[in-house]
């Protein structure tokens, strides 16, 4: 009894013709198999591409277009230029406890005025705390009560950008060590999606079993380390005034933010959709479901994790680095 | 048509004897040493924009390069796959610049804006040719239409 071709087979001969109209000279075996599976697959990518690009050259756009005074080292970001220059600031990078403390409080107090709570709000913020809108002498004459208390304080000139810099505390809160590693897993779970690929290829199916699941974990890692990371920026830190006004960095608080949320978001995205597909696919190959002869499906969600990761690639360069 | 899958099968077995054993480990310390050294480059060189974005954006293509020719594949894919990502390069690209002279040379059509009476701007236009533009004109054109 002939058994039906797998259907590997089927799409392989379907595109037979293309595989025979390889010029002369080149082997086949250099030229990969043409399927609709990889077709579709490549088409998609194609779109996401473009999709891609849309969102990095809006942001280049919007980047380039930022006027030269948007951000600062002391003022929430787009504060109207007129109104702060020539200003000062002082950062209080520590303050003491106990009665050097109240001393400190109560020096801040007379500095900016408001409600006691204003001023606690302001010293949550230490080691990055700032007191902005002071001319250089009243700068001078506060930095030198509060060393006087115990605290260690700055005298800040006014700084502006276009663009929050990299590893500038006062304008950017991006943490690029921690996503330094983040980008290490991801490339780590590359590594381990061609190698299961590459095991099921050589028929070794439990080994590649193997493979997607430290793929698919890896993969909920890196989005562990995102949701954390989110979690850190918008709720569990107090930025100085440079980078919110709010004291939290939220999509809304200025254009790099919403630049930013949006495109490791939806990136974020993309690597969630990757993990669940992995997820299921690895439960099929659990119970035998690929071999050496059927396992496109395996490829497909390769070809498409590891675009995932060579976006991730060009967004960590050009969001967090540059 | 029994031969035909067979000789497929040939192709295939081939194929996958060349994919399946692909310097994958090289390729994978290559990307971290890339990192690295990326990671390295932006520490040194944070201050020095042009540098800065040269360098890091050269690691990053190669890297991204890396990816792709190897981990999906495109050195054992044929033509065809150019064809679609050509084009679809192109459109993006287009994208990309279209939005350029209304968005990103926006500064220099700050510093032509002009206030009113009321402290009112007025024609943020850009200007190509600087003082090209009758500013003049164009204010008492304002002026008359509000």
């Amino acid at each position: 009894m002939a058994h039906p071709p797998a259907p590997s087979t089927l799409a392989g001969a379907a595109s037979s013709t293309l595989v025979e109209s390889v010029p002369h000279g080149t082997t086949a075996a250099h030229v990969g198999l043409i399927t609709p599976g990889k077709i579709a697959m490549w088409l998609f990518l194609a779109t996401e591409i473009m999709f891609f690009t849309g969102l990095i050259g809006a942001y280049i756009v919007l980047r380039t277009g930022s006027p030269s005074t948007s951000y600062t080292n002391l003022y929430p970001p787009a504060t109207p230029f007129d109104d702060i220059k020539g200003t000062y600031g002082v950062v209080i990078k520590s303050i003491g406890h106990g009665e050097g403390h109240a001393q400190a409080e109560k020096i801040v107090h007379e500095a900016i005025g408001g409600k006691p709570e204003d001023v606690e709000s302001l010293l949550h913020g230490v080691p990055h705390a700032v007191v902005n809108r002071l001319s250089k002498d009243a700068a001078e004459k506060l930095e030198k009560q509060l060393t006087a208390a115990g605290a260690e304080a700055e005298v800040q000139p006014l700084e502006t950008h276009s663009w929050p810099k990299p590893y500038d505390e006062l304008t950017n809160p991006l943490s690029i060590d921690l996503t330094a590693v983040n980008t290490f897993i991801l490339i780590c779970s590359s590594l381990t999606m061609v190698l299961a690929l590459s095991a099921i290829q050589d028929g070794k199916p439990g080994k590649g079993t193997m493979y997607l699941l430290a793929t698919t974990l890896i993969g909920a890692v890196f989005v562990s380390v995102q949701v954390y990371e989110y979690y850190q920026l918008m709720v569990g830190h107090h930025y100085p005034p440079g980078i919110s006004a709010t004291g939290h960095f939220r999509p809304d608080v200025s254009l790099f933010a919403s630049c930013f949320f949006t495109m490791t978001g939806f990136h974020g995205a993309h690597v969630t959709g990757g993990v669940i597909s992995m997820f299921l696919i690895f439960l099929k190959s659990l119970r035998g479901g690929y071999s050496a002869t059927n396992y496109h499906t395996v490829e497909y969600v390769g070809l498409y994790w590891h675009f995932v990761d060579l976006v991730w690639i060009i967004l960590f360069t050009i969001v967090y680095l540059i | 048509m029994a031969e035909a899958p067979h000789a497929l099968i040939r192709e295939e077995i081939k194929e996958k004897h060349i994919e399946s054993h692909a310097p994958y480990g090289k390729v994978f310390f290559g990307l971290l040493i890339l990192t690295v050294i990326e990671f390295c480059y932006a520490r040194i060189f944070k201050d020095y924009f042009l540098l800065l974005i040269l360098g890091l954006l050269g690691w990053a293509i190669i890297k991204a390069a890396m990816v792709g020719w190897y981990f999906m594949h495109l050195k054992f894919e044929g033509k065809w796959v150019y064809l679609m990502l050509v084009p679809a390069g192109i459109f993006a690209a287009i994208l990309v610049f279209a939005l350029m002279p209304d968005v990103a040379f926006k500064p220099v059509a700050d510093e032509n804006l002009r206030l009113d009476d009321e402290g009112y701007h007025s024609a943020p236009a850009f200007d190509p040719v600087p003082g090209s533009l009758p500013w003049g004109q164009l204010e008492k054109t304002h002026r008359a239409m509000s």
